[in-house]
């Protein structure tokens, strides 16, 4: 028990700085906090656009954030969880160092444990940043992060079957898409009410489901004018 | 998350996307039990 804690916490480092050292794997952890930035850009250049007072900005601020919180979850969700453990699994594959674990005695279950755990921590952290780039309440704070890590588990481990059955990086980039479309549908259920109802059964839906459901037109709140009607 | 924002995670209304998620987590993990062993081979 205790070799398969060291082992897995040694693994675990060693993720750690593939993370960082593999530019595909760094970049998509900073492009949700990218989004987010930018989200906060253009929300706030198409409210004065459409000349919204900042009273009305302001009563509309509980749904902006609803926004842009469950759509950062499913971004980072998306990217993150799944391009670390796909490329991280596919990058030992391809490099043949995945062999080279193995004949160390290290067992396939260490290696998936490791990727899982620096995918979920990665998750976190990039969630977190978000949360802040989004100016979320820090009460929200706990529970978002609880429903970051509830929401990625089923995607970590359809990721892991992918990138175990991944041959090289090219191959990881080519599973990764539907996986991230997938993750990528909450946000869309925005766009209607059929939209609204598929994003609620979708993988991430019950976790980042946003305000534009059926809750939010039980309580009549009227959408900011920057957002499409339904 | 708009429960969550609403305060609501832990009522009656949180119980639907609940489930949706639970399911996906088992859906993930029994599809992950069954290809683990015949996939979790080197090149």
């Amino acid at each position: 028990m205790n070799a398969t804690i060291r082992k897995v916490r040694a693994l675990a480092g060693k993720d750690f700085a593939d993370l960082i050292k593999n530019p595909t794997m760094f970049v998509v952890c900073l492009m949700p906090i990218g989004f987010m930035v930018l989200y906060r850009f253009v929300i706030g250049d198409a409210a004065t656009s459409a000349g919204v007072t900042m009273g009305e900005l302001a009563a509309a601020s509980e749904e902006i954030a609803t926004f842009m919180l469950g759509s950062s979850l499913c971004m980072t969700i998306g990217m993150v969880a799944t391009m670390i453990v796909l490329y991280g699994i596919a990058e030992e594959k391809e490099k043949h160092t995945l062999r080279t674990l193995m004949l160390a005695n290290v067992r396939a279950s260490e290696v998936v444990i490791s990727k899982s755990s620096v995918a979920l921590l990665a998750v976190t952290v990039v969630n977190a940043a978000c949360f802040f780039v989004a100016e979320g309440q820090l009460s929200w704070l706990a529970p978002y992060l609880a429903l970051g890590i509830v929401g990625a588990l089923p995607v970590v481990f359809v990721s892991l079957v992918l990138g175990l059955a991944c041959r090289d990086q090219m191959t990881a980039g080519f599973y990764s898409v539907p996986v991230l479309l997938v993750a990528l549908v909450p946000i869309f259920g925005m766009l209607g009410e059929g939209a609204a109802r598929i994003a609620s059964i979708s993988p991430l839906g019950g976790a980042s489901t946003s305000s534009w459901d059926s809750r939010s037109r039980a309580r009549s709140s009227p959408k900011p004018p920057w957002l499409p009607s339904s | 998350m708009g429960l969550a924002i609403e305060g609501a995670l832990f009522t009656e209304a949180a119980v639907a996307p609940l489930i949706v998620t639970m399911a996906w987590i088992a859906a993930g993990a029994l599809m992950f039990a069954a290809l683990f062993r015949r996939l979790a081979r080197d090149n």
